[in-house]
């Protein structure tokens, strides 16, 4: 292995490796277009399948219905890769074995920022953006919103805390916090399964409680999803704490 | 072994039928993804006996799954309660309940070896979180070998990435991050490419179920360039030669255990998916060069992975490279499979499916072995194993016993595997994987017979670390399957025929 | 064929294929982790645009493939987050950016 690079923000593109790659892009775009010229139209209307099958979803927005009700299994697998993603980065909050320990334990994006007027901001905010949260929660069962998208609201209020430094990174995720990290899918896994007492498939909502479940469903993961993608943004090692040459592109 | 004529197989092969839904397939499901959730609750290295439980159960369920595969052939399940192609359809077919089963037999395996491991070595933030991503990844794997429908593999397999690269993270070590990197760069890549192929076979066919596309397909352009992206996704996936460069680094970085996991069961996830779309829907465009074509891929590593695990001065990356060797016999496979002649399309697709069980087993006991091994002599490097066979007998045994499986000795699983593919190309006249075949095992006996030269040379007395009896149990365990599997074939190759994806191919 | 073209959601299919194929480019000519990662979420943009597009360009929207690209964006937002964890933790432990197998190219 060489030393570290000086500057670690642009490393030069090989010639061969750009010329092999143009090839292989172009390549790739004339498969596509190939492809997306020869589509023809499909025997199965799957819209319209979903359309009739609206009434007994127990939402009237039919991409929630997908979602939470038809497809509800792909949902449930992929807020699992959510959690599967956030329990990576808990795993990797300390840094790892052969590090020399620095003052990595305070993660303090914080110190750089400190204005009165940045502060009140951010404080303003916060009603601003959890309302937009909620509306978009409570949207999604009649027309575009939805959990994830509530949740993102969220996670973005507590990003702007963190760089802004109204929240001092908090090190260790709380009890509290992981609680509420797991809580969604939880929720989600333990009503499907619990279907399956009911003598119903896994995932079946009964017609006349499905409205409800959903909506319960939907507002634990809002909170679920935000904690989570608060956790992935904050468990990344933060510039200071590297004792490395700066000058990284902050993700 | 006996070999039954290959009418009567062929007739088992479409005896497939569907009965009622079944909860069992949805524990399948549930169970790992419940310990998941539990041992996150309060994250810790060791929780023994909620672990134990947890792996208990979800042996039990999976082997009910599979007798009731053997007792009434294939269920289909139709998730929260819609059919397909509005809802979500899972298949207990005999291939998916086996490899349900096997899933669970070396979780449980790997789950005991990290168990036994002394608390030295459970040190550090990471490893309190190596139990939630174990069942992850269990939950993962089930959900792709039971998903009957496109999408949902991709969010399976997905999952099954993630959690993969997880655990070869939480090692902890910077040659850990930086294969886990890799790793992932080459699974995100794959699994892309997979998904532009879904996004065109629905704007073809309207439907995500595998069943609704291949009642209506049609060889048209789209469908082949939808086909090749899918193809070239899971073939990264599988680290199939020449896309195989990121497996050994993150193979060989992982702790035991999930080196087993890896090597054993996750790469096979994306070519069962492949299995399931080309035998599938699919069947119709699957012409005799391109399945020579994944075939010669199929050879080349082979030649190329058991050449580099002879070269390799390190354990580790001798048996990830035994993995990228083993991986091609599966594709070898993919001309066979196709074979004009009944009986060597039937002698294929049961080669197939034993080669998948018994490498799994074979290549599980012989990483767990490996890590014993490694631990006991505190290095990785091969040379440093002098002296092994007089202090560690009983890993060196299980390693020894893997070999057989692996080389394809007798009465091995992968004897029988091996052999049936043989019978397959001498039946279809396809002579050129018979040499293949052939040469595959002089060079797997070269590496294996390189860590026994090492392992038989004197080394210096006392300079050997204790390692758990634990450890050596579990891979002799599972070493001693892959060699009953060759004497036991008959009762789970049965199964493994129920719904065989072969009927489109033969009708 | 001409009437295709003139469709607006296959335009979207045709400009989600050119960022597939733009984005591919830069994936395979960067060593930079984080640039690769830039170039794979563009390309995850590209592929989203495809599969919306393409499957509604006669019937109206269809919100399957709408919600098909929700789950896929939620697992795309995933995967980035713990590549970049991993990411900085190497980065913090090594001072790298471009992995060891692509340093000797």
């Amino acid at each position: 292995m060489t030393g570290a690079p000086r500057d670690t923000t642009y490393v030069a593109i090989s010639r061969g490796r750009l010329a092999v790659s143009l090839v292989l892009g172009a390549g790739l775009a004339a498969a596509l277009v190939f492809a997306i010229r020869g589509r023809s139209v499909p025997a199965i209307d799957l819209a319209m399948q979903v359309d009739d099958a609206l009434d007994s979803s127990g939402v009237s927005h039919e991409i929630t219905a997908v979602l939470l009700n038809f497809r509800s299994y792909d949902t449930l697998l992929e807020i699992a890769v959510l959690l599967a993603a956030a329990i990576v980065a808990l795993a990797l909050r300390a840094p790892v074995a052969e590090t020399t320990p620095s003052a990595a334990t305070t993660h303090d994006v914080a110190k750089a920022i400190d204005t009165p007027v940045l502060a009140s901001l951010v404080r303003a905010l916060h009603p601003m953006l959890l309302l937009l949260a909620g509306y978009l929660l409570w949207a999604g069962s009649s027309k575009p919103g939805g959990a994830f998208q509530a949740g993102a609201v969220i996670a973005a209020l507590g990003v702007i805390r963190r760089v802004s430094g109204v929240a001092p990174g908090a090190d260790a995720l709380s009890r509290w916090q992981r609680s509420t990290l797991l809580a969604g899918f939880t929720v989600f896994l333990v009503l499907g399964a619990g279907m399956l007492l009911l003598d119903r498939p896994l995932l079946a909502w009964p017609v006349d409680l499905s409205g409800v479940l959903i909506l319960a469903i939907e507002a634990v993961l809002t909170v679920s999803i935000a904690v989570s993608l608060i956790g992935l943004f904050a468990s990344a090692p933060s510039e200071q704490t590297s004792t490395r040459p700066s000058g990284t592109p902050r993700p | 072994m006996s070999v039954a004529p290959a009418a009567t197989l062929l007739a088992l092969m479409q005896s497939g039928s569907t009965v009622a839904a079944s909860p069992l397939i949805a524990l399948a499901l549930v169970i790992p993804l419940c310990w998941a959730v539990l041992t996150a609750m309060r994250p810790a290295p060791r929780q023994t006996l909620l672990v134990l439980s947890g792996l208990g159960i979800w042996n039990v369920a999976s082997a009910m799954l599979w007798w009731h595969t053997r007792a009434n052939g294939v269920v289909n399940y139709a998730l929260g309660g819609w059919s397909e192609p509005l809802g979500i359809g899972l298949r207990a077919d005999g291939i998916a309940s086996s490899l349900v089963l096997l899933t669970a037999v070396i979780a449980g395996g790997c789950g005991v070896y990290r168990l036994c491991t002394p608390d030295a070595d459970l040190r550090g933030t990471a490893m309190r979180w190596f139990w939630p991503l174990f069942f992850l990844l269990g939950a993962a794997l089930n959900a792709v070998w039971l998903a009957a429908d496109l999408f949902n593999m991709y969010v399976g397999l997905e999952l099954l990435g993630l959690s993969a690269v997880g655990l070869v993270a939480v090692a902890g070590t910077t040659a850990a991050l930086s294969a886990a990197l890799r790793y992932l760069l080459a699974a995100l890549l794959g699994s892309l490419a997979y998904l532009l192929g879904v996004a065109l076979l629905y704007a073809e066919y309207g439907s995500l179920a595998l069943s609704s596309v291949a009642s209506g397909f049609a060889p048209t352009d789209t469908t082949i360039v939808a086909l090749g992206f899918i193809t070239a996704g899971l073939c990264l996936k599988t680290a199939l030669f020449p896309l195989h460069g990121w497996l050994p680094p993150a193979h060989s970085a992982a702790l035991p255990p999930v080196s087993a996991l890896l090597s054993a069961l996750v790469v096979k996830a994306s070519f069962v998916m492949l299995l399931r779309i080309w035998l599938g829907p699919g069947a119709p465009l699957l012409v005799p060069t391109v399945a020579q074509g994944l075939g010669v891929l199929g050879a080349g590593a082979i030649v190329w992975g058991g050449w580099q695990a002879i070269q390799h001065a390190d354990l580790k990356m001798l048996v990830a490279h035994s993995t990228v060797a083993q991986l091609g016999y599966l594709f070898v496979a993919i001309p066979l499979l196709i074979d004009a002649s009944d009986t060597a399309r039937a002698f294929a697709w049961d080669g197939l499916m034993l080669q998948i069980v018994s490498h799994a087993l074979a290549k599980s006991a012989m990483f767990l072995a490996s890590g014993t091994l490694i631990a006991a002599v505190g290095s990785g490097k091969v040379v440093d194993l002098a002296g092994v066979s007089r202090h560690m007998p009983l890993a060196l045994f299980a390693f020894g016993l893997a070999a057989v499986s692996l080389m394809g000795l007798p009465p091995s699983g992968g004897f029988s595997a091996k052999w049936l593919l043989l019978q397959a190309a001498l039946a279809g006249g396809q002579w050129h994987w018979a040499a293949v075949l052939l040469a595959g095992g002089l060079l797997t006996a070269g590496y294996v017979f390189r860590v026994f030269r090492a392992s038989f040379l004197q080394g210096a007395e006392d300079r050997f670390t204790d390692t758990p009896l634990g450890w050596d149990v579990v891979a002799l365990l599972l070493a001693g399957m892959a060699i009953m599997l060759g004497l036991l074939s008959t009762g789970p190759l049965d199964v493994m025929r129920f719904g065989a994806l072969l009927q489109r191919g033969i009708t | 064929m001409t009437t295709l073209l003139q469709s607006a959601p296959l335009f979207y299919a045709l400009v989600g294929a050119l960022l597939v194929a733009i984005a591919f480019t830069a994936f395979a000519a960067h060593t930079h982790v984080l640039r690769r990662l830039l170039a794979f979420n563009v390309m995850g943009t590209g592929s989203f645009l495809i599969l919306v597009g393409l499957a509604q360009h006669t019937r109206g929207p269809d919100p399957v493939p709408q919600a098909l690209v929700l789950t896929g964006i939620v697992v795309a937002v995933a995967s980035t987050a713990l590549a970049l964890v991993v990411f900085r933790r190497w980065y913090e432990a090594t001072g790298h950016v471009v992995l060891p197998e692509d340093e000797r190219a």
